[in-house]
């Protein structure tokens, strides 16, 4: 389990992700605790860094019992500076599921993007002649995502690429789902490639959890 | 998809000074599992420790009811009224079933509680289960506060490697 400190969470956003982003059938969500850092508010996704973090609510509810419900059982996460039960606080997260926001609705009311960045190698020799392992992908072969995305494509030096779709955008969600499937199938599970869902705050005009050079050394 | 079906649930309150320890067991089995034309179903301690170290352990279990995994009696639940049925156990507000739990010890011998429990004596006896070695400790009754003891210094330790029961009534 996350190790936390003392945890105080202030807000928390179930982002509804629009219903063809997977092939699953099932609404699916990105969940943004809010917690209080002093006087300031710090955004903060759950699941582990690595990944797009999209989750069915079953999934998110199996996450919270693994991590952040079971802090709130001796205190260690309060609410809004108050103790809550378990129960409770699982209940607060409900509440937030049914009133769940777009990509959009989240940066206009905090100015907050969430976006994915997709790190690859470029070499054709690794993309000639091999395809998504799903049919329903939008983009079949690399060639057709690098065209999708050719004025977007960063070209690093090392024969490698990286390519922010924010989740906002038209198909952003759907994309950025198929296009991580794309190189997972491609490149293997274990490849050379890295899917990260990261989130830029307007006001700090950063990533919080990702740098550039990092979705290329976790690559 | 199979899933766990939980029967029946109770507990032992162990009073000691620094606070009450409990010992949860509850009776379930496999949806899919059967013995002639009864699903099966068995007893096993599954959490043990303070009130809030149960709780904790509720809580996680209760990750698997949102999703169908684990269901209460064999009917859906959400996680939230799972935490709340074995909060009830801890704060006596349920009757405790007739039976009674005893310390069995079962590790993985490279687990570091093997090196705790041999500084404190405990006489350790090697078994194989499912081509795996354990290391196994029966406990004197004098010794049974050490399953606490072991559950506050290795929280990873599962309860059914701590503790079993007997004597109590099949469903």
């Amino acid at each position: 389990m996350e190790t936390l400190s003392k945890v105080d969470e202030i807000d928390r956003i179930a982002m509804r992700l629009p219903s063809e982003a997977t092939f699953y059938g099932t609404p699916m969500y990105v969940a943004l605790a809010v917690d209080a850092d002093g006087e300031a508010q710090l955004p903060v996704l759950l699941g582990q860094q690595q990944g797009l973090r999209y989750f069915a609510q079953y999934e998110l509810f199996s996450l919270l019992c693994g991590e952040r419900a079971q802090l709130a059982v001796d205190g260690q996460l309060r609410c809004r500076g108050g103790r809550v039960s378990p129960e409770h606080y699982l209940g607060l997260w409900r509440k937030a599921l049914s009133a769940s926001l777009s990509a959009q609705d989240v940066y206009e009311q905090r100015g907050w993007t969430l976006a994915v960045r997709l790190a690859g190698p470029l070499s054709d020799a690794l993309w000639d002649g091999r395809k998504s392992g799903w049919t329903c992908c939008p983009f079949q072969t690399f060639a057709a995502f690098r065209t999708r995305y050719a004025n977007r494509l960063e070209h690093h030096g090392d024969g490698r690429f990286t390519v922010d779709i924010d989740l906002a955008e038209p198909d952003g969600a759907r994309n950025a789902f198929y296009g991580r499937s794309l190189l997972s199938s491609v490149l293997g599970h274990d490849g050379p490639w890295s899917a990260v869902l990261h989130l830029v705050r307007e006001d700090l005009g950063a990533s919080q959890d990702l740098s550039p050079q990092r979705a290329l050394e976790e690559a | 998809m199979s899933y766990r079906i939980e029967y029946q649930w109770t507990s032992f309150r162990e009073p000691a000074v620094q606070g009450d320890r409990f010992v949860i067991a509850i009776e379930g089995g496999d949806n899919n599992v059967w013995t002639g034309s009864k699903r099966a179903r068995s007893w096993s301690v599954c959490m043990l420790g303070s009130t809030d170290q149960v709780l904790r352990q509720a809580v996680y279990f209760a990750g698997a009811c949102e999703g169908g995994g684990l269901k209460p009696a064999g009917r859906d639940c959400s996680p939230e009224a799972y935490i709340r049925r074995i909060r009830r156990l801890v704060e006596g507000m349920e009757i405790p079933l007739t039976g009674r739990w005893y310390p069995s010890i079962e590790l993985d011998e490279k687990h570091p509680a093997v090196q705790y429990l041999a500084k404190r004596g405990c006489e350790r006896r090697d078994v194989v289960r499912y081509g795996h070695p354990l290391a196994a400790y029966e406990l004197r009754e004098s010794e049974r506060g050490l399953v606490f003891d072991l559950a506050d210094e290795f929280p990873d330790l599962m309860a059914w490697n701590l503790a079993k029961v007997s004597g109590l009534p099949v469903s």
